[in-house]
């Protein structure tokens, strides 16, 4: 009897387990399920060309350690992600800190702010593509025409097909960091600038010492997301430039792709996908760390 | 009153949508070859077909799915099959048929398929999808991958006949150069449609992609000569100025819009984009002619044959039964045409060929023509190497195109990649 009545007390003291146990299961059944899997795929012999596979230990790993395209697609992978995440956070910082004050208009800016963030990547890409297409029907060949230079075939240069799928990437990227910005900022106390301002502070000692120190936690929320969000990227690479020229444009996230679908190597895949999983993890520490530590600074 | 009088019409109207002991059928087609098809005529062609085909079978209920396009349709199908969630039958693109085989679950159809209906079929297409003796599928459509030209272009150029041999080809690509307009474009891309053109050029040499046993011997003795000759080709029209480097990241689709303004005086393309071509530039219609790439061995570059195909998945009889109802009825010659003739493909069914739509259209009866002169017409090796042989061909292309690498490396370079995964998949 009194078992019975200390089950029941446990159970009432932790009732609330009945209630976050339907998205705690959901959340790892379609997360940490279909990523550990992935885990696992990596160290099999998965092929879609064949109808078994078999456990081959670390030989995908060895295999992609001695990848001889390995580098290239590192040093892409760091300067598509690297360029975009600081042009996405400063950019997006720049227009919350504008729509943030008290000009005409700002409703309607606001609103047409997030439409890039709400077109699919494909429809992106495929937009670039004709913004940026060669022949003399792009959109950029024709306005070049209008000022009578010569047509280009953008997606022919490496550096320029590289600008061209970060500025994609980043378009469609803004307006996340403006909204999350804009939020951050207008929770920061108004009179923190007025007692600034007495004391005769500059916009840009405000900016430096109140705006940027008052957003670090949004700030770091963003770096994560545009960080995860943009090694993930494979819709507007493979839309936009499929890698090419060459490899010149080929990140980690589109050798998944092409490994999965187009060589249909399912286990090497995975172990890129591991990769990348591993990437997210440890930068997302990093970040904490260091934002963490100049948290602690000041006192 | 009104709700009971509402419930009787909602029962009604479900019993009239699937009558009592239908049998459901589902098929499962990518969006481009189903009611859903973005191109207004395929999609009319299809909406209207099962609509008659299921107004003609009350006893059957036609469920469509769409699966995923290109490259990811595959590993989708793979998947249901191995969790058993396989539709009764579906359109195939006829290059999985070997793997979809292998997960046995697809279907022979040498007991549904007459032999007298078997024989309106070209005999490449029965025998690539037939594997010990069975047939797996019926192909439907075929495409032809070559050169297309406008021809007011090639009058203005002061041509009025295609190319026949390499010297005729040199002499029209100079002219269009000095008129300033690019010779040709071929797609350069790192994916298969790339490597698709490069073995059509690779088959006209004379090479062979894989051995009886689906050994890679592409690099070996004449074989790699062949391949060695295909790279040195792209390289050589770079040289002489009629091939420009920016391709190296084009498909077929990025190489349109230059043909469309004129930019371009001939583009390596596929029968089947011709549909779309007019729909983007409609005066194209009867202005395109096309030619089979002379090569400078006196040879032609040779025809792929390839494209969809019906497969059936279901095992129990009345499905099956009921599955090949909807296969015969859609590969009716007059069916089959609606279809084929809206998504531009080639047939492989001489009666289909007979129908107005291909015998009275002076290209189709080009493609023909091309197809029944060519002394070697092939299938893509149904192989498990072949997506890593044609991912490692085709990204040696930008390499080529731009000098860094000499087609002898780019041979050599495809050769290690292939051979390498080769060994990987030997040892399984």
């Amino acid at each position: 009897m009194a078992q019975r009545s200390t089950f029941a007390a446990t159970l009432s003291r932790h009732q609330y387990l009945f209630f976050i146990m339907p998205a705690v299961v959901l959340v790892l059944g379609l997360t940490a399920y279909p990523a550990l899997y992935g885990v696992l795929v990596s160290f099999t012999n998965l092929n879609f060309g064949y109808a078994t596979s078999k456990f081959v230990g670390f030989d995908n790993y060895v295999r992609l350690a001695t990848w001889p395209a390995l580098p290239q697609v590192l040093f892409n992978t760091a300067v598509f992600v690297t360029s975009v995440v600081a042009l996405q956070l400063s950019i997006g910082l720049l227009a919350a800190l504008l729509l943030n004050r008290a000009v005409f208009g700002r409703g309607l800016v606001r609103s047409i702010a997030i439409l890039p963030w709400v077109i699919p990547g494909i429809i992106i890409a495929l937009m670039f593509q004709q913004f940026f297409s060669g022949s003399r029907l792009g959109i950029m060949n024709t306005v070049f025409s209008v000022f009578g230079l010569e047509s280009r075939t953008w997606f022919s240069n490496p550096t320029e097909s590289m600008l061209v799928l970060i500025l994609a990437v980043v378009w469609r990227g803004v307006p996340l960091s403006i909204i999350l910005q804009l939020g951050g900022l207008q929770t920061i106390n108004k009179e923190l600038y007025e007692a600034a301002s007495i004391d005769g502070a500059s916009r840009w000692q405000m900016l430096r010492f109140i705006t940027i120190p008052s957003l670090r936690p949004i700030l770091l929320i963003n770096v994560i997301m545009a960080t995860s969000g943009t090694l993930n990227h494979v819709d507007i690479p493979l839309a936009l430039t499929g890698g090419g020229p060459g490899r010149s444009t080929e990140v980690l996230a589109l050798s998944i792709y092409k490994q999965g679908f187009e060589v249909l190597d399912a286990s090497y895949a995975s172990t890129i996908a591991t990769v990348i999983l591993l990437l997210n993890l440890l930068l997302t520490i990093v970040y904490l760390r260091v934002l963490r530590a100049r948290d602690e600074l000041p006192s | 009153m009104s709700t009971k009088w509402t419930i009787a019409a909602a029962l009604a109207g479900t019993l009239l949508a699937s009558p009592v002991g239908a049998v459901e059928l589902t098929v499962w087609a990518q969006t481009d070859l189903s009611p859903s098809a973005s191109l207004g005529p395929v999609a009319e062609a299809f909406t209207e077909l099962y609509a008659r085909f299921q107004q003609e079978n009350p006893d059957i209920t036609l469920k469509y799915e769409i699966l995923p396009g290109g490259t990811e349709a595959l590993p989708s199908l793979l998947t249901a099959a191995s969790v058993g969630n396989l539709p009764d039958v579906a359109i195939l693109d006829s290059f999985w048929i070997a793997r979809l085989v292998e997960t046995g679950h697809l279907q022979p159809l040498n007991d549904l398929w007459t032999e007298a209906a078997r024989a309106d079929v070209l005999p490449a297409a029965v025998e690539s999808l037939t594997f010990d003796r069975k047939i797996y599928a019926a192909m439907f459509s075929n495409a032809w991958r070559g050169v297309f030209y406008r021809t007011d272009q090639m009058q203005a150029l002061g041509f009025d006949k295609a190319p026949a041999t390499w010297d005729e080809f040199l002499a029209f690509a100079d002219k269009a150069k000095a008129a300033g307009v690019k010779p040709i474009m071929i797609p350069g891309a790192n994916t298969e449609v790339t490597t698709l053109h490069l073995i059509s050029t690779f088959w006209g040499f004379g090479g062979d992609l894989v051995d009886a046993s689906g050994k890679p011997i592409f690099f070996e003795g004449d074989n790699g000569k062949a391949l060695e000759q295909t790279y040195a080709l792209y390289r050589d029209l770079v040289d002489r100025g009629l091939l420009g480097t920016d391709v190296s990241t084009m498909d077929e689709k990025a190489l349109r819009p230059f043909f469309y303004t004129g930019e371009v005086a001939a583009i390596a393309n596929t029968s089947s984009g011709l549909q779309q071509m007019y729909s983007d530039a409609p005066t194209l219609k009867g202005n395109i002619g096309v030619f089979p790439l002379p090569l400078p061995n006196g040879e032609r570059a040779a025809p792929i044959l390839g494209g969809q195909s019906w497969g059936i998945f279901a095992a129990d009889d009345e499905h099956k039964q009921a599955a090949w109802k909807l296969v015969s009825f859609m590969l009716d010659p007059a069916n089959l045409t609606a279809v084929d003739g809206a998504k531009g493909y080639l047939p492989v069914n001489q009666s289909v060929w007979a129908q107005p739509f291909y015998a009275g259209d002076p290209l189709m009866q080009q493609f023909k023509a091309i197809f029944d002169g060519a002394s070697v017409v092939k299938t893509r090796p149904p192989v498990p190497i072949y997506p890593a042989l044609s991912s490692a061909l085709s990204e040696q292309v930008a390499g080529v195109l731009d000098g860094s690498v000499s087609p002898a490396q780019a041979v050599e370079r495809a050769r290690d990649s292939v051979m390498a995964e080769y060994e990987r998949q030997g040892a399984r």
